[in-house]
């Protein structure tokens, strides 16, 4: 009996020992000086040291995309370094180039502060803001996507590219980028359209949402977005990467008049081809918009009775056997990165030179 | 004197940690796939194994053996290896932020590698006295990093002789560190442990 009493009290007080030297510690050598941070030449902030760059520079309300949550996998969060360069980590060298490192690019989530630097990041990051919305319908597309309108409440107004993303912010603190379903006009309120990913984190916490639940989001973002020009709009869609080609066929067809734009759209099946009653109805309305939709997954070609529209077995196939090229082609493609690939490779062979060609993939 | 470099060289070549106990697999197979990386992981492991044995014996010793509580020694040495690497991590990143750079995610790594509890517990089986065991550990973490320096070496190789496809990574990396255990077997007759 004695015995195990003593036991609990020599791990008890050795557990609390070890907390507290260690908090100690925390307290009194992690301790890092003050240090200036110049952003793109013009902005200044006084910083703490020993954060990463990410996280202080969210604190001054600038804030980073990212799609990992800080992991230092996915790059979103590249700056480069013009001053006081430090060596890359293991983390960075695994994912960035050699010629990208040897410039001065670092990822923000884990490059440390820890003495004066100047850093330049794109201009689009310093118009990004934190916005809190609240929802205000929820529709359920597919067995497994469901749209989300989200009214803004603070600030009330976003303004933004077609074909930009969002991030949202879950309570843990980590974020996840979406597109903006909606088009520009609706300048209160987006739409997301969000796929719940099994064991996905952040597709799970918001198909758990309710109306009028609040959601924090920072954005716009993305050099994914239609481009100005009088060029034909070729937009291909795989499954949910529809949710970005909504904002740019809308403005292509309603605020660029004149732009021919085609859509290629795929999905696993006809009940997977959400609002696949909508674009019909686009095509009859507007004469220059042309609908191609298909299905992945089925090798035959299906023609819909009701609608007459033809079926192609997947997006590939639809784009080698319907798309003309001409030289004032663009194409814009959104979709999981085998689709995107495949479907680049399909567009070179026809003939569209790879700068023409803009994507987003998941 | 000279029995404290017996156990050095011992835990160096005939009773190496990773090739003779077949402790630290993990990282020993995962990280030994450049030179730089090794070593820098080798390095890392050394430095951690001295000070948390040293730290494990104090304890052990002063604390656990008067209250007759050896039977914690498993539980309490895997709190100070856990912690000790902690405080490492927090002081190293402060006043050798270039060290710290070089080591990466190595160093948190380490609270896993079962080589270092393993040298804990070796320690109090063979009843060594403090300067024996601070010898002890510099051997045996100098022996690891031995090991896996020399299997990045020979890896550097497998590209070349392109072994057969089902083994996959692990697989021939496991054949080859069964081939240098039989050729540190050679060292056997040198010394007496």
């Amino acid at each position: 009996m004695m015995i195990f009493l003593k036991a609990f009290l020599v791990m008890n007080t050795f557990g609390i020992l070890i907390l507290l030297i260690l908090i100690v510690i925390k307290r009194y050598v992690a301790v890092y000086g003050e240090y200036t941070i110049t952003i793109n030449k013009e902005k200044s902030i006084k910083v703490t040291g020993g954060q990463p760059l990410s996280s202080i520079l969210f604190k001054n309300d600038i804030f980073i995309p990212s799609a990992c949550g800080g992991k230092g996998t996915c790059c979103l969060c590249t700056c480069k370094v013009t001053e006081n360069i430090s060596e890359p980590l293991s983390i960075e060298e695994a994912v960035l180039s050699y010629c990208d490192l040897k410039q001065g690019l670092r990822l923000t989530c884990q490059t440390k502060v820890r003495s004066d630097m100047e850093i330049e990041i794109p201009e689009e990051y310093l118009n990004v803001q934190r916005f809190v919305g609240e929802i205000v319908t929820i529709t359920k597309l597919t067995h497994d996507i469901k749209r989300f309108e989200i009214k803004l409440k603070n600030p009330d107004e976003i303004h933004f590219k077609s074909g930009q993303y969002i991030m949202i912010e879950m309570e843990s603190g980590e974020t996840r980028a979406y597109s903006i379903a909606s088009t520009k006009s609706l300048k209160d309120r987006i739409k997301l359209e969000i796929k719940k990913v099994p064991e996905g984190l952040c597709s799970t916490y918001l198909h758990g949402l309710k109306v009028s639940d609040h959601i924090v989001l920072y954005g716009p973002y993305g050099e994914f977005h239609l481009k100005p020009t009088q060029n034909r709009v070729i937009c291909a869609a795989g499954g949910v990467g529809i949710a970005s080609m909504w904002s740019i066929i809308h403005e292509a067809l309603t605020e660029h008049t004149d732009r021919d734009v085609e859509l290629y759209y795929g999905a696993h099946s006809l009940d997977d081809l959400y609002d696949y009653g909508y674009f019909i109805d686009m095509a009859k309305k507007y004469p220059n918009f042309t609908f191609y939709p298909c299905r992945s997954r089925k090798s035959e070609v299906y023609t819909d009775p009701e609608t007459g529209y033809t079926f192609e077995a997947g997006v590939v196939n639809s784009v080698k056997k319907n798309f003309q090229f001409t030289h004032d082609s663009e194409v814009y493609l959104c979709g999981p990165p085998a689709f995107v690939d495949t479907v680049t490779a399909a567009f070179i062979e026809k003939g569209i030179k790879e700068s023409r060609i803009h994507s987003d993939k998941f | 004197m000279k029995m404290f470099l017996v156990i050095f060289f011992a835990s160096i070549i005939t009773n190496n940690i990773a090739l003779t106990y077949f402790l630290g697999m993990c990282p020993f197979i995962a990280i030994s796939k450049n030179i730089k990386a090794a070593s820098g992981m080798g390095l890392a492991v050394t430095f951690v194994m001295v000070i948390t044995s040293a730290v494990n014996y104090i304890i052990y010793t002063y604390i656990l053996s008067p209250l007759e509580l050896h039977f914690l020694s498993f539980i309490i040495f895997i709190f100070t290896i856990a912690a000790l690497v902690q405080m490492i991590e927090m002081i190293i990143d402060r006043f050798f932020p270039v060290l710290y750079t070089a080591f990466g995610i190595f160093l948190p790594l380490i609270t896993v590698n079962c080589a270092i509890l393993g040298i804990s517990l070796f320690m109090i089986l063979r009843e060594y006295k403090f300067i024996e065991v601070l010898f002890y550990s510099a051997g045996s973490g100098l022996g690891w990093m031995l090991a896996i320096v020399a299997m990045a070496g020979l890896r550097k190789y497998m590209i070349i002789s392109d072994p057969v496809d089902s083994l996959g990574d692990a697989g021939i990396t496991a054949i080859l560190a069964g081939l240098m255990t039989m050729g540190f077997f050679g060292f056997s007759g040198l010394l007496n442990l």
